[in-house]
């Protein structure tokens, strides 16, 4: 298991669930565990998808908002 | 402090360190070729012409991962990037007099030190890693690649790599040039920056256009400097040339891009203060108060724009033209971020894919976000016969580059068919042909097939050969490669073996009916076109694992350059 798996296990553990995980950072896997466990140590669920502006949510359930 | 002698004090410290840096140069240069001559001696001759063998090509792949080591780990380089980087800090400490001076409360504001940092975090990021990598290392690399390939003369690479490396006559080496102009447009750039942001926090609207008339001054500038002060509403008519001084100075507009010659593509309003005349532009657009602008030139501009002003030529505080807006105290973009990425990228891509790039429409907006995350934004609508908006973070590497130019690519390639600007996506997306999506399908039947024998072969299941495979390609940074099994996988790779990708929420959530399909091609394209214009280990590792798919992609992009 690596670093990214060992912090989702941390948070499906915290959390009960999966984080939601629409691929912002999948280039940046250090920002990425960054964010989880910043999740799990604030008690705030994470959600890559809530993270995009209003505008950004649209263009991406269109399919105009590619990582 | 009048205006020119802030600007006497700025280009003093940024010559100063630009010199300074300088100086160290020559002698890496002839550093880097002597270790270079060293490996070359390794090279296998047939009458003098290198021989175009696999034993020659490894030599030359032992010197690539070298010549970056030569640069930065040099320790004279080091010494002279250290000393650099504190003038920023001697930068800021000029400014802050300069403005201390027009109003006596000025303090430097948190937006301010945040865009330092990250001014100062993108220029060492340029002089380092990627930025010498792309400019300096992998020029040589591909210029002895090819002579080996062409079996060219001994004598003849040598001298090529002498000249390029140390330069001759007039021209500079390779990189002399690199620092040169990253040294001169960070601290120009940066100071540009400070005036922009502590102008808008002062509310001053006027600026005098100062610097040093040198022989190799751009005309634009020549102009602007005989024309001296000038008041933000007039920027607009500046950029297209449209005062009689350009004219006067001989100066004249580019057409490609609309702007006088010499102008950094996409100068435009908002940016004019930072970009200026153009790259190496040493000349300082310098706020200046109200009251250091002549009257007749004050009443001149006000009365042309119709802003209201007294009898003494000072605007009315209520008048027309709105005060600037408070920035909001969150992180900058950094403007000089997304040419300058532009600019790396495509020095450090291959030649066929750089003549692609060139014959297709740039993306209508790039621009970098101190946020972390890269994306691509297509647009439907064509403006210039442009579309598209690419965003990238600001310690995005190259590769992410290539990745999402590699998006726009996909979308803009056939702008020229679409009817009264608008475009139908499904129509126009490159990688949603037929033929495209035929080789995705196959590339997955033998991806199946191929793991399943060679899980078969190690002993193991073929969901430890996934993660194996996965963590392979995690170590070695072959994020392109691991995220085109991932999208085969609809994002499996990612969520249950641990690999680098975009995951399964990205091609299962949120979207219409046809996503997962139009993702996986897209997604795929946007690798391939990292994979190929990268080419070397990561195109080869590619090739093998997904010979459908790389090999019409090859020949998508050498018919489309033929």
């Amino acid at each position: 298991m690596n670093e990214r798996e060992k912090a989702t296990q941390e948070y499906i553990e915290k959390f009960g669930k999966k984080p939601k995980i629409i691929g912002i950072f999948w280039r940046d896997t250090e920002q990425l565990i960054s964010n989880l466990r910043n999740a799990i140590k604030t008690g705030e669920e994470y959600d890559e998808y809530m993270m995009l502006s209003e505008s950004e949510r649209k263009k991406f359930d269109n399919g105009l908002l590619l990582f | 402090m009048p205006a020119q002698q802030h600007i006497n004090d700025l280009f003093k410290t940024i010559t100063s360190a630009v010199d300074a840096f300088d100086d160290s140069i020559p002698a890496i240069q002839q550093q880097m070729l002597d270790e270079v001559s060293l490996l070359l001696k390794d090279l296998d001759l047939a009458s003098g012409r290198i021989a175009p063998s696999v034993a020659n090509l490894r030599t030359v792949a032992k010197a690539q991962g070298k010549l970056e080591r030569i640069v930065i780990e040099n320790k004279e380089y080091k010494d002279q990037l250290s000393s650099y980087m504190d003038d920023f800090g001697k930068i800021s400490e000029t400014n802050a007099k300069y403005f201390t001076q027009i109003e006596g409360k000025f303090k430097p504001s948190s937006l301010i030190k945040e865009m330092e940092k990250q001014s100062i975090s993108a220029t060492i990021d340029s002089l380092t890693g990627a930025g010498i990598s792309s400019n300096v290392a992998d020029p040589v690399y591909d210029l002895i690649r090819q002579n080996v390939t062409t079996g060219t003369k001994y004598t003849d690479l040598v001298k090529s790599l002498s000249n390029y490396i140390k330069g001759q006559g007039d021209t500079l080496g390779g990189l002399d040039r690199y620092v040169k102009q990253i040294t001169t447009d960070a601290l120009n750039q940066f100071s540009a920056n400070y005036m922009e942001i502590a102008a808008s926090d002062l509310g001053l609207k006027w600026y005098q256009y100062s610097g040093v008339r040198i022989e190799t001054s751009r005309k634009f500038c020549v102009g602007m400097m005989r024309k001296k002060h000038y008041h933000k509403v007039e920027i607009p008519n500046l950029i297209k040339g449209r005062f009689p001084q350009f004219k006067t100075a001989g100066g004249s507009i580019y057409q490609n891009t609309g702007l006088p010659h010499g102008m950094v593509k996409g100068t435009n309003v908002e940016n004019f203060q930072i970009y200026r005349g153009g790259y190496n532009c040493q000349h300082q657009a310098i706020p200046v108060a109200e009251s250091s602008v002549p009257a007749k030139t004050r009443k001149s501009v006000y009365g042309k724009y119709n802003i209201p002003m007294d009898e003494k030529g000072f605007a009315d505080k209520d008048g027309r033209v709105a005060p600037p807006a408070k920035k909001k105290a969150t992180p900058p973009v950094v403007k000089l971020g997304g040419q300058k990425k532009y600019d790396a990228f495509m020095n450090g891509i291959n030649s066929n894919a750089a003549r692609l790039v060139m014959m297709k429409p740039k993306p209508r907006k790039m621009r970098t976000t101190s946020k972390s995350g890269a994306y691509y934004q297509p647009e439907t609508v064509i403006v210039d016969g442009e579309i598209g908006e690419l965003v990238m973070g600001i310690n995005s590497k190259e590769g992410v580059f290539r990745h999402e130019y590699g998006h726009h690519l996909d979308f803009s390639w056939d702008l020229k068919k679409a009817s009264n600007n608008k475009i139908d996506k499904q129509s126009f997306v490159r990688s949603l042909e037929k033929d495209f999506v035929d080789a995705i399908k196959k590339d997955d039947r033998h991806r199946i097939l191929s793991v399943s024998k060679k899980a078969k072969e190690a002993g193991i299941s073929t969901d430890d050969y996934y993660r194996k495979i996965a963590k392979t390609w995690r170590d070695k940074g072959s994020a392109a490669t691991s995220d085109v099994m991932d999208a085969l996988m609809e994002g499996r790779l990612f969520d249950n073996f641990g690999g680098v990708g975009h995951g399964a929420d990205y091609y299962r959530l949120y979207k219409t009916d046809n996503w997962i399909e139009m993702a996986k091609s897209t997604e795929i394209f946007a690798n391939m076109f990292e994979g190929y214009s990268t080419g070397g280990k990561l195109w080869a590792e590619m090739q093998e694992y997904y010979p459908n798919i790389s090999k019409l992609f090859a020949e998508i992009i050498e018919n489309e350059i033929k």
